[in-house]
């Protein structure tokens, strides 16, 4: 079911609904109209107070690490990650040219997302560790029905963990 | 001597087994803990050298300098008198959304515990063992700067990619020599052919067909953009050895080419069918490797996206229509003969083998094709260089290791001497896998010192580089050029317009180099 963009928030503000498509369309175009109308609303519902977050658990499996945030709707994973601090590389600053970015989303929250477009898909090809719900941190942005989510930064490195064997001097 | 690796130093020890907690062993009591002995806890103080600035020693930079309590220090050392190597050598002038890397650089490189030393060549300025010596650890990230040969007969009427590549990004005191070394006139250019179809080869390709106001965003040198935009080029060929679906390039590069918009890209049909052998199919089915995914979608691109050419006449017909430009894919072709400057002599093949484990073979050595080009290019691969008093693996052309410890000939762990990047695991791979490795690199380091294996250091510089008789470049300096590069750039709407002599690096620093 895509109704990516918040259920909770046609209810809340009275003027989307009409503009909100009730049915799936599958392209890249409804995906950022729906998301501008999103922004938006947002932006007329809460015009002072800080923009609305959600909470997003980053879990590094580099070292195991968990951190929870809150994540401004609207912006990006890899902008997430940056402003709280967490290890995911973006070497291309969000211009969809490296994949250094590469992370997992729960299933659920994957399936629900529009599938990536080639240019994503060229680099998920060449990202390292790729798993069924792999994308590019840059190029997912959080929405209201990621609360709670939690996103795996995956592993660094080949076989690093497999023994736990780390060569040494005599 | 030179020497392989034993097979015997890849094989985990379980005499060496450490401390390192890992995804299987995690539990959510624990995480704090893991979480703690996962970051480097030594209190004692320690300097690292790290021999390069590209990618590879960039990355295991940054992963030491986070150490919590800024124990550790780190020099990078290279010897040309700017940072970022490949990134600003090799990454194609128009892939500036690549080159932003640079910022993610600089970053690492204001930090104070880092400290860049330019235009000191390891091996001439300064030996490997003074170093070793003198920090707690030394860090190889000094990649593959030397290309391979095809090792057949007249190879020294090809023109070399580095060369074309070192000139369009403006490698310092390059310009001239360039100049003088091609046997060819650029301005008479029409059809070019590269040897190779890797991602090197794709770069060549696309910035020959784009015209000079597709290249207006990038930084190639304007000197550089008058000359090799003068020629009116008709057409590209890539020829590869083995087929379709063992294609060297990335999906990525062959969609940006295709989405140029006056060219067409072209197969032969009967290379197609030729590449879709029972193995190669196998090759790609998603699934069967972890490359297979990536297989799949690039044969199936090219196949929908190229033009089917049907026999000769028909790649003769499309040669000279000169209604658009033209990239020609070639596959099942190796070189066996340069017969002139314009002329090679290549060998049929077929492919042999499992899935996977596919190589070409010439079965009728007698069967020949001469192709015909006005430039042909050399693009197969780089070697990394040895570094006199670093061992060296022949076979490999890389810097013996496991996992980023350097091994001696006899096959036993150096201490503190370290490899990373292009040197450690070959020319291959994006920044990406160049990221990772490094990563794995750093974790061995950490590791190590937690371990308290490292000499604790804190004078390495002055004992080292202090000593040195020539001037180095620090981090400072370069800043002031970048700087001076950039508003040149801003004037004409350009990313950086690059000083392409050391004379002007003097000039703004005020030093002599
Ligand atoms: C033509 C080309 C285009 C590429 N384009 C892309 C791309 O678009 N995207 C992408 O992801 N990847 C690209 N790559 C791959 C990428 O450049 C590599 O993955 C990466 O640069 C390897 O990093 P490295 O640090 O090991 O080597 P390098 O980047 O080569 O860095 C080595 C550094 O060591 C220095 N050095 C060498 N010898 C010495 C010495 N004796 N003493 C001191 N210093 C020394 C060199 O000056 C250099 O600065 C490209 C590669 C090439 C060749
Ligand atoms: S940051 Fe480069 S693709 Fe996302």
């Amino acid at each position: 079911m895509l109704n990516l963009f918040g259920r909770r928030l046609c209810s809340k503000a009275a003027a989307v609904p009409l503009l909100m498509p009730r049915f799936r369309m599958n392209n890249m175009t409804l995906y950022r109209h729906n998301f501008m109308l999103n922004n938006l609303a947002m932006r007329s519902m809460c015009s002072k107070a800080d923009p609305e977050t959600v909470k997003i658990t980053f879990l590094n499996l580099r070292d195991n690490s968990e951190k929870v945030v809150d994540a401004k709707i609207g912006e990006h994973l890899l902008e997430i990650a940056h402003s709280n601090e967490i290890d995911l590389e973006g070497a291309c600053e969000a211009s969809l040219a490296c994949s250094t970015c590469h992370i997992i989303l729960p299933d659920e929250i994957y399936d629900d997302l529009e599938y990536p477009c080639d240019e994503e898909d060229d680099l998920l090809d060449l990202a390292y560790g790729l798993t069924l719900t792999s994308r590019l941190g840059c190029q997912v942005f959080v929405t209201k029905d990621m609360d709670g989510m939690t996103v795996k930064i995956p592993e660094a490195s080949r076989n690093f963990y497999v023994d736990g064997h780390v060569p040494k001097p005599h | 001597m030179i020497r392989g690796p034993s097979a015997r130093a890849f094989l985990p020890n379980r005499a060496f087994c450490s401390q390192f907690y890992t995804s299987d062993n995690y539990n959510p009591k624990f995480k704090d803990d893991i979480r703690k002995k996962n970051q480097i806890r030594s209190d004692r103080e320690y300097t690292f050298c790290i021999i390069g600035s590209g990618p590879a020693g960039f990355y295991t930079a940054k992963s030491l300098l986070k150490s919590e309590n800024g124990s550790i220090k780190v020099d990078i050392l290279d010897s040309s008198p700017h940072p970022y190597g490949l990134v600003r050598n090799g990454v194609a002038p128009d892939h500036q959304s690549m080159k932003k890397i640079q910022y993610d650089y600089d970053e690492v490189f204001k930090n104070k515990n880092c400290q860049f030393y330019g235009n000191v060549t390891v091996g001439e300025d300064i030996q490997i063992l003074d170093l070793l010596r003198n920090y707690s650890g030394v860090i190889l990230a000094y990649g593959a700067g030397a290309e391979r040969d095809i090792g057949i007969e007249g190879e020294h009427h090809l023109t070399s990619a580095t060369d074309i590549i070192n000139w369009y990004n403006g490698k310092l005191d390059y310009f001239q020599e360039f100049q003088d070394s091609i046997n060819f006139d650029m301005k008479d250019l029409r059809d070019i052919s590269v040897i190779g179809n890797g991602n090197v080869a794709t770069d060549l390709a696309r910035i020959f067909l784009k015209t000079k106001e597709e290249l207006k965003d990038s930084d190639m040198p304007s000197p550089v953009m008058d000359i090799l935009k003068e020629p009116e080029i008709n057409s590209v060929s890539l020829v590869a050895r083995r087929g379709i679906y063992q294609s060297a390039f990335t999906t990525k590069e062959v969609r940006e080419l295709s989405k140029l918009p006056q060219i067409k890209m072209y197969l032969f049909k009967e290379e197609l069918e030729k590449s879709r052998n029972e193995a190669s199919l196998l090759e790609a089915t998603p699934g069967s490797s972890i490359y297979a995914r990536a297989i799949n979608r690039r044969t199936t691109f090219l196949e929908k996206t190229c033009i089917h050419l049907e026999n000769n006449d028909h790649y003769e017909e499309v040669l000279n229509d000169s209604s658009h430009k033209k990239l020609f894919l070639r596959y099942f072709m190796s070189p066996s003969k340069v017969l002139d400057q314009n002329s090679i002599e290549f060998n049929i093949t077929e492919l042999e083998g499992e899935a996977e484990k596919q190589r070409c073979v010439v079965k009728s050595p007698e069967e020949r094709v001469t192709l015909k080009s006005d430039l042909w290019l050399k693009s197969v691969g780089y070697k990394t260089i040895p570094m006199p008093g670093v061992p060296y693996d022949a076979d490999t052309f890389t810097v013996p290791n496991e996992m980023g410890c350097v091994l001696s000939d006899n096959g036993e762990i150096i201490k503190g001497l370290y490899v990373c990047g292009w040197a450690k695991r070959g020319p291959v791979g994006i920044i990406d896998a160049t990221l990772r490795d490094s990563f794995e690199t750093y974790r061995v380091i950490k590791n190590h010192i937690d371990q308290d294996l490292l000499d604790s250091r804190i004078d390495s510089t002055k004992k080292t580089l202090y000593n040195l008789e020539k001037s180095f470049v620090t981090y400072r300096d370069w800043a002031k050029v970048m700087y001076y590069e950039d508003e040149r750039g801003k004037k004409i709407g350009k990313p950086r317009e690059k000083y392409l002599w050391t004379e002007d690096y003097e000039n703004i620093i005020g030093k002599a180099l």
